[in-house]
């Protein structure tokens, strides 16, 4: 049975053009993707562009892969990447004045998190920056460590636990968990730019 | 720090264990003494609470069939240079070729995808679907060459412009004539589509080179790039708009959609592509310059 093989052994099936092996990896992987694009981008339409972007993508890139990284680690980061790129063209829009209300583009009004604090958790993580976001939901709400989610978003432990920290402490913010007080953290209004810098917090 | 607050990025750092040993000391000796701060180290710990609980969702049978077929159609289209002369498998080789002979394959497999779920563009009536999409739907798609160079910056501006007919000057004889044969024979061109896509396919495929003339030309690669735009979404849109103008410099359809969300069309809003000649050629790779979403224009 090819279900029962490993990833893998799935790719060097796959590679000895064994048709069915990638649809196994896909029915494997695809509920994790799935979940990592909707979190990232908020809509299930733009989450099913971005992972059947990446799906393609990584069946037409797959000879590439060499194995000295997980197959879930290079999955990922295609998934990943793919969302980054819808919201880098969102952001496009969204610079444009007359584009009102680019925002619906992560609508949260969206049934995406059915539980009342799902969606307000869920609406929250629209507000912090795509690369807040990606880590966050790496690793706060797929429950990566931090060190495999440093390696899908191609970049070092530090700057993920920086974005991380920056990221849970907008998001204490946007969830009013936080009393509005210091003039240390960022106001409302310039919630999604960075907040002041700080040595301790400084990206690595 | 002691005498001062503590960030709230900070407490997250610290919250989460991931201070040095040093600093972790001088942010703990303040939040012991300061009943606000050790309240955010609380809230902070809340969120992450919160973020491990986010429901765990499954991929959407919908979703998880478009990828499928997304693939399936790749899958073709790859096995087909093995029978070549070259021989080489290598899916970028066949890209490099362009929508040569496997592109043929894929397009069989993009017209046999607009027969089996449906044919937006040229299907006028959506067999009684009584929801939310009626009014969107029903409306017949506007035809507009308009030749108009759309950007990224502004496309809404650019489709305004498109909208209002003060465009679409001096074009070449020939698109001329296919606008007029177009105003003419809209009808003639929605029942004769579903025929091409099901029984005369061939001619139709013969014209397959990959330029946005024959997405013009020909009302079943039309009607593919159309279905692969559209692919995954329910209820399907109809387009409101094609326009066969330029994107950035580059010859591009401009497909616009009522925006459907959470299966319902919104009908104040609408989702804008711009593509590229191979849109429709081969499924999963629809050629996408751009895609926008915004307010719908007035006219549309």
């Amino acid at each position: 049975m090819l279900e029962d093989l490993s990833d893998d052994e799935l790719i060097a099936r796959h590679a000895e053009g064994d048709q069915a092996a990638f649809g196994v990896l896909v029915a494997r992987h695809r509920d994790r993707a799935w979940a990592v694009a909707l979190r990232t981008l908020g809509n299930p339409t733009d989450a099913a562009d971005a992972v059947q972007e990446a799906f393609v993508k990584a069946f037409r890139t797959i000879g590439s892969f060499r194995g000295d990284a997980l197959f879930t680690t290079w999955l990922h980061r295609i998934v990943v990447n793919a969302c980054l790129d819808h919201l880098r063209r969102a952001r496009v829009r969204a610079t444009s004045p007359l584009d009102e209300d680019a925002a619906t583009i992560a609508d949260p009004s969206d049934p995406i998190g059915r539980t009342e604090l799902g969606r307000d958790v869920v609406a929250a993580l629209l507000r912090v920056t795509p690369d807040q976001r990606a880590a966050i939901v790496l690793v706060d709400v797929e429950g990566y460590s931090v060190e495999e989610a440093a390696d899908v978003l191609g970049v070092a432990v530090g700057t993920v636990k920086s974005r991380c920290h920056r990221g849970r402490a907008q998001l204490a913010e946007h969830l009013g968990y936080l009393r509005p007080r210091r003039g240390t953290s960022p106001s409302p209004g310039a919630s999604d730019q960075r907040p002041p810098t700080d040595p301790l917090q400084s990206e690595r | 720090m002691t005498d001062q607050h503590a960030t709230v990025e900070q407490l997250a750092a610290y919250a989460a264990g991931d201070l040095d040993a040093t600093a972790a000391l001088e942010v703990e000796a303040h939040v012991l003494l300061c009943d606000e701060c050790r309240a955010d180290v609380t809230a902070l710990q809340r969120v992450g609470a919160d973020l491990g609980a986010v429901e765990q969702v499954a991929m959407p049978a919908d979703v998880a069939a478009r990828i499928d077929a997304a693939l399936a159609a790749e899958r073709s289209g790859a096995a087909a240079p093995a029978t070549g002369p070259a021989g080489d498998v290598l899916p970028m080789t066949r890209k490099r070729r362009g929508p040569s002979f496997a592109g043929l394959a894929a397009v069989a497999a993009g017209v046999a995808l607009v027969a089996a779920i449906s044919v937006p563009l040229v299907t006028g009536d959506r067999g009684g679907r009584g929801d939310g999409a009626t009014m969107a739907s029903e409306a017949p798609t506007k035809r507009l060459a308009s030749r108009l160079d759309y950007d990224a910056n502004s496309p809404r501006t650019a489709l305004q412009l498109a909208l209002s007919g003060r465009t679409g000057e001096p074009a070449a004889a020939a698109l001329d004539t296919d606008i007029a044969a177009d105003t003419r024979s809209r009808d003639d061109a929605k029942s004769s589509a579903p025929a091409a896509a099901e029984g005369a396919a061939p001619p139709a495929l013969m014209t397959t080179r990959g330029e946005v003339s024959e997405l013009q030309a020909d009302p079943a690669r039309l009607a593919a790039c159309v279905s692969a735009l559209a692919a995954g979404l329910d209820p399907a849109p109809k387009p409101l708009l094609v326009d066969f103008a330029q994107f950035e410099g580059r010859p591009a359809l401009i497909v616009v959609f009522p925006t459907v969300v959470a299966g319902k069309v919104r009908p104040d809003r609408v989702d804008f592509w711009a593509v590229g000649p191979r849109c429709g050629i081969t499924a999963g790779d629809d050629d996408v310059l751009h895609f926008a979403r915004f307010g719908r224009p007035a006219g549309l």
